[in-house]
């Protein structure tokens, strides 16, 4: 572990999962796509799940961002999931016309490895 | 409660300054002897309107109370002392007035009849004031003063009043409501506009995080119109529940609505929709595993 403002990585079997911290600004979502593509080419993963239930805020560029990240992702190869996005955050997303379409979430880490049969 | 600054921008507006209260106060000291006459001769005047009948006729107590609170009023009134208790003291009479839903019509004739007996006893008075005119402008400008500040108030509780109902329908008209482990529905009935729409979303997202429900049937039947923005406004909030893990279904799409869809060339992407929430019901319980065990077998059902 890093430390709780770091970007923070775990391996379930064939999972990658990327942990976000509170806040993604000042650097953290490159370091996030840094941690998160370098884990990707060291050892294979089939699913990336980017767990996001400590992140307090994100506004609008850095859920672009992160969506880039997970496009990223898929282009290597690997499905990918959102897990614990607040309530709050996705009302403010969609109030400010964000593409959030086509992105699979999920509630919990639990559903999320569900999902990909972990 | 206002504090002493706001009282004073107030007041400056309607021109009332202190050489206006002194004039009052003067007024006041040879008009207040003959308050009673003023307050028989209002309510002999009001005795032949229907509200007279409606709040006195059966309560002699009543009346008596509030004479006798109209004397003070007008102590008060001549005292000219404007300060925040005398306003907190006019906004209790507004208060009181939109509590007992006292027509706006009635208490403007009231203010008006008041005006004319208290003009008309002072100008019987100007051999005892120094500035007659003046004095008569004074009070006028107090009165109106006096009455902006119980029709401000009334005002005020009435858009309390109103903001409240619309709360309360807003409230009862997005019911998310669990119907099965894993299932919550909403049953959508009237207009839908952004800011319903807003509610819609906020509502269901909050219930999802609360229930962990994993499908959320959307139910259109009861909507009387879609156009182009209701229809992007429901794929959004099918999207939104998507990002938690949640899939919608949106229920109840007639030909109708299926047609203008179409037409107004609305791609409603992988947004799955029944025609009934029947269906509807049955691809939720299948999606949270319930289907097996009370349809029997795994039968598709068209979505």
């Amino acid at each position: 572990m890093q430390g709780d403002r770091s970007v923070v990585r775990t391996r379930v079997n064939d999972c990658l999962v990327i942990t976000a911290p509170p806040d993604l600004g000042q650097g953290r979502l490159q370091e996030l796509e840094r941690l998160t593509i370098d884990a990707l080419c060291e050892q294979k993963a089939t699913a990336v799940i980017f767990e996001l239930t400590g992140v307090n805020y994100m506004d609008v560029q850095e859920f672009h961002d992160l969506r880039t990240v997970a496009t990223l992702v898929r282009h290597l190869g690997a499905r990918t999931v959102f897990v614990g996005l607040r309530p709050g955050i996705i009302s403010h997303l969609v109030k400010s016309d964000a593409d959030i379409s086509g992105i699979q979430g999920a509630l919990g880490l639990d559903d999320a490895l569900a999902l990909f049969a972990v | 409660m206002p504090n002493r600054e706001s009282v004073n921008d107030v007041m400056h507006k309607f021109r009332i300054g202190p050489e206006d209260l002194a004039l009052v106060r003067a007024a006041g000291s040879v008009i207040l002897p003959e308050i009673d006459d003023h307050i028989e001769e209002f309510y002999h005047w009001l005795a032949v309107h229907d509200e007279y009948q409606t709040f006195f006729s059966h309560n002699e107590g009543r009346l008596a109370r509030v004479k006798s609170m109209q004397v003070l009023h007008w102590k008060t009134f001549f005292e000219a002392q404007i300060d925040a208790e005398w306003m907190a003291s006019r906004r209790h009479v507004g208060a009181v007035h939109a509590h007992i839903n006292l027509p706006n019509d009635i208490y403007f004739a009231g203010v008006c009849r008041s005006s004319e007996s208290i003009i008309r006893r002072l100008r019987h008075m100007d051999d005892r004031l120094e500035q007659i005119e003046a004095t008569i402008d004074s009070v006028g400008k107090l009165m109106f003063f006096d009455a902006f500040v119980v029709i401000e108030e009334i005002a005020r509780s009435q858009r309390e009043k109103i903001e409240a109902g619309s709360k309360a329908l807003l409230e009862m008209s997005t019911p998310v409501t669990p119907i099965w482990e894993g299932i919550l529905l909403l049953p959508l009935v009237g207009v839908i506009d952004s800011e319903r729409t807003q509610d819609i979303m906020t509502k269901t997202l909050n219930k999802i995080a609360e229930t962990r429900a994993r499908v959320f049937v959307l139910d259109i039947s009861g909507v009387g119109a879609m156009d182009t923005a209701v229809a992007n406004q429901l794929i959004k909030i099918t999207r939104a529940t998507q990002l938690m893990g949640c899939e919608t279904i949106i229920s109840g799409v007639s030909p109708t609505i299926a047609r203008t869809l179409v037409e107004l060339g609305v791609n409603v992407g992988d947004v799955r929709t029944t025609a009934t929430l029947r269906d509807s019901f049955e691809l939720a319980l299948r999606s949270v595993g319930a289907g097996r065990e009370l349809f029997g077998s795994e039968r598709p059902v068209a979505g």
